[in-house]
């Protein structure tokens, strides 16, 4: 190979006086050669779409300009003009983002927002333009090409737009594509073809992918080289299968450790006492169109679910399945239509007013996103001290407890004065969990809990979530859409699809022996499943 | 990131503190009785246009002193209008509330009269109830709580709305608060920025209501006095007396003014629509 693709040569891009540090991409260099891919891995706040952004000439307008060297095909992006620059985005880079959907305009079908490009870039004539779209379409298997021409974005699902997305960043044969985590909001499913459609575009066009991501699974899958990225600055980068099987810093060691593994446990013994029992649980969810025809959607249909004291079970599915649903019936946050909810020997469901809010001390929630689960405006240690309270304990009781629980989540005494805005995700999480387990459920429900943080954090908080169970003998219903995490902290994985369960089992048999078709096309679709679990990278992660 | 107010805004905010103290401690400042009439000086313009010593604003048509009268009418304004925006505000983010919380046909008929309301011009209102009922100094403030509750019902239910599909609200439920407890203590300190914002949106619009009324007649009545009613005296005497119109019509303007700038600030500091979400 000769001259590469992108060179990025000490890119600095400076941040707006008063942040927390100076600059979101501090001295950062690499390069990219034609058809290769390369994937960029980090953490919140690593700077790695900044770094996107900068190559694209995309940087918010206030920041500060950056400096250093982006060659692209021999010339430097960042000293081109704008008009020039924006010649070349489109045409010879171009860009797909995280949200499929946010990315598109609602209010034009997506054929037309594709012949945009060539409309722009292109003087080909009407009908010559919607020929090479339906083209396009075809070679990112999007089903019905013509059908979808004419189609609006909300009628299509998240897979299907960010397929329209490679459509459109594809339409003028761009020698490098940046991809900003194009999976991420996806089904693994889902995520797993556009993977290897990425795979397939690059061995047909020879085009450089410049792929963002924050998950080893995806790197696993498809980078020839990695880029590991932490507070700006470049860790360490090199072929995928070395960096994978032997990282050399300390910090990438870290964070391989940190990664989920696929690693199938078994039920643990001796789980007898019964703490949630729902049978027939139900719910149907209406909605009214204009024209006034109902649509419904039956988001829980007749499901049946156990918990034991101390036990975990993992609900698992793709979105749409209404495993949040069934957490949300199960709590009586959303009110079932049918079933029977019976909670450590007590019925739960149909109870009204005071007996129900007494009742809730019984079953609690952590909620996915840390950041809005948080009044803003209580401090933490009146967060935690609020349930007890309203369960009967006096308030210095209850302060105490909070200061005991904020110890045990391992956090100091002291964050009880602070506001949530003072935390970081991981810490905050800590004190969601420190709330719900204020008033001593007998069971806990994790609704995502662990899906917005970064992988490091998410294993710390696995691990509490283990701890305190260990401790407290609560049952956990675990609802994630990652299998690896499920296979590692569950006693028994529930698989769910358009409401029903399909499959229940303890993890290790439900790995080796899926009965069901869809489990096994689940299992299949997790990123880095052949890989990461191998013996090799096992060993290798024990020793950090 | 927080900036530092703008130089007008620091001035609209000192021209209202100087109104309130003014307001408050007024009567310090004047040498006269708002009543006490000077007959043999009628109509005399400001001391600094040639009129008597003793007069710095000049006098009304029966020889009142200006500095008293418009001391005693920008009390009486104010606290109308202070009462009327009160009112308005907590009767109407309790009607919000309401919504909020009971959803369904609850909702859809608050809604509804709020939509009434909002869809008929509020000074008709007024004078129809002024008309029927006679005037009183309750019924005058009453009304004007009336005025602008529709607002802060529909900002309130929105908002309220809003907060309570948060996550943080959830957790709240979950553990077993009462519907009271959640409003009181977690939503209405989350979205009272909105509704703070508002109030001082609101208030001079009450300001010059009060004012129009007054103006009209139909407003305050003498003994009693107000910005307004003092503008609506002087309309007889404007090509000869000009200054019995123009002092309370600028006291007015400035206020006004000054709480509307100061309102604007204070929303795009506080609004939490206006904040981008940290993410």
């Amino acid at each position: 190979m000769t001259a590469p693709l992108l060179d990025i040569r000490n890119l600095f891009v400076p941040l707006p006086a008063g942040a927390d540090r100076a600059y979101a991409v501090e001295d950062l260099s690499f390069s990219l050669a034609k058809g290769e891919i390369l994937c960029i891995v980090g953490e919140t706040g690593s700077g790695k779409s900044l770094t996107a952004m900068a190559t694209m000439g995309l940087l918010p307008p206030n920041l500060p300009r950056a400096s250093g060297q982006v060659s692209f095909e021999g010339t430097d992006l960042l000293t081109l003009p704008a008009s020039t620059r924006r010649k070349m985005a489109g045409s010879r880079l171009a860009m797909i983002f995280q949200e499929p959907i946010a990315a598109l305009n609602p209010i034009y079908t997506v054929g037309k927002q594709v012949s945009e490009t060539f409309k722009l870039h292109t003087d080909l004539r009407p009908d010559a333009i919607k020929a090479r779209v339906i083209d396009l379409f075809r070679e990112v298997r999007l089903p019905n090409p013509e059908e979808i021409f004419n189609a609006y974005p909300h009628q299509l699902s998240g897979g299907q737009c960010q397929r329209v997305m490679i459509a459109s960043a594809l339409a003028l044969d761009p020698s490098l594509l940046i991809a900003d985590e194009p999976t991420t909001a996806l089904d693994v499913t889902t995520q797993a073809q556009i993977l290897k459609l990425m795979l397939d575009l690059r061995e047909k066009h020879g085009t450089g992918i410049l792929f963002i991501t924050h998950d080893f699974g995806v790197v696993a899958e498809i980078a020839d080289r990695v880029a590991v990225m932490r507070q700006g600055r470049l860790v360490e980068i090199g072929p995928a299968a070395e960096v994978l099987a032997h990282p050399k810093a300390e910090y990438t060691q870290k964070l391989l450790a940190a990664v989920p593994k696929l690693e199938p446990r078994h039920a643990r013994s001796g789980l007898t006492e019964t703490v949630l029992k729902a049978s027939g649980v139900a719910k149907l969810f209406t909605s009214r169109t204009v024209l006034g025809t109902t649509r419904e959607v039956r988001a829980v249909d007749n499901v049946d679910l156990t918990i034991r004291r101390g036990e975990t079970v993992g609900l698992v599915g793709e979105s749409g399945s209404g495993k949040s649903t069934l957490a949300q019936c199960v709590i009586r946050l959303v009110e079932p239509d049918q079933g029977d909810l019976v909670i450590s020997g007590e019925t739960f469901s149909g109870l009204q007013g005071a007996a129900l809010r007494a009742a809730r001390q019984r079953v609690q929630i952590v909620f996915q996103d840390p950041y809005t689960a948080l009044d803003p405006r209580q401090t933490a240690g009146n967060a935690i001290a609020e349930g007890p309270i309203i369960h009967g304990l006096s308030r210095a009781k209850a302060k105490e407890r909070a200061l005991d629980l904020l110890e045990a989540v391992g956090l100091d005494r002291s964050a009880a004065a602070r506001f949530p805005h003072e935390f970081s995700g991981g810490q905050r999480q800590r004190i969601c969990i420190a709330r719900a387990l204020a008033v001593e459920p007998q069971l806990l429900i994790a609704d995502e809990s662990v899906s917005a943080l970064d992988v490091s954090v998410q294993a710390q908080i696995l691990d509490l979530l283990a701890e305190m169970q260990e401790r407290l003998q609560f049952g956990l219903l675990f609802i994630t859409h990652d299998l690896r995490v499920a296979s590692r902290i569950c006693d028994r994985i529930a698989v769910m699809r358009q409401g029903r369960i399909v499959e229940q089992e303890e993890p290790a048999e439900l790995f080796a022996h899926p009965r069901e078709n869809y489990t096994r096309e689940l299992l299949a679709a997790v990123p880095g499943s052949g890989r990461l679990i191998s013996p090799a990278s096992r060993t290798g992660n024990a020793g950090s | 990131m927080k900036s530092r107010p703008s130089i007008i805004v620091i001035l609209a905010a000192l021209v209202l503190v100087a109104v309130l103290i003014v307001a408050l401690l007024g009567n310090v400042f004047t040498g006269h009785a708002v009543t006490s009439q000077d007959l043999l000086n009628r109509l005399k313009p400001p001391a600094f246009l040639g009129g008597p010593e003793k007069y710095p604003l000049g006098t009304d048509r029966i020889g009142r002193d200006m500095v008293a009268r418009l001391v005693a009418g920008l009390q009486m304004s104010l606290s109308v209008a202070l009462a009327g925006t009160l009112i308005g505000a907590v009767f109407g983010t309790l009607i919000g509330f309401i919504a909020a919380h009971f959803r369904g046909w609850v909702e859809e008929t608050l809604m509804m009269i709020v939509d009434f309301q909002a869809s008929l011009p509020f000074i008709l209102i007024a004078l129809t109830l002024l008309a029927f009922f006679g005037n009183s100094m309750t019924l005058f403030v009453i009304l004007m709580g009336l005025f602008g509750w529709e607002t802060y019902a529909r900002l309130a239910r929105g908002v309220v709305l809003s907060a309570s599909s948060q996550p943080y609200a959830r957790a709240v439920v979950a553990l077993g608060a009462h519907p009271l407890q959640l409003y009181v203590k977690h939503i209405l300190p989350n979205v009272a920025a909105a509704l703070i914002v508002q109030v001082t949106l609101t208030f001079p619009q009450i300001i010059l209501l009060e004012t129009s009324l007054s103006f009209l007649g139909l407003g305050i009545q003498p003994p009693n006095t107000s910005l307004g009613q003092i503008l609506g005296d002087g309309r007889d005497y404007l090509s000869t007396a000009w200054w019995i119109s123009v002092w309370p019509g600028v006291l007015i303007f400035v206020i006004t003014l000054s709480m509307s700038i100061l309102g604007d600030a204070l929303r795009d500091r506080l609004d939490p629509m206006l904040k981008t979400r940290k993410s």
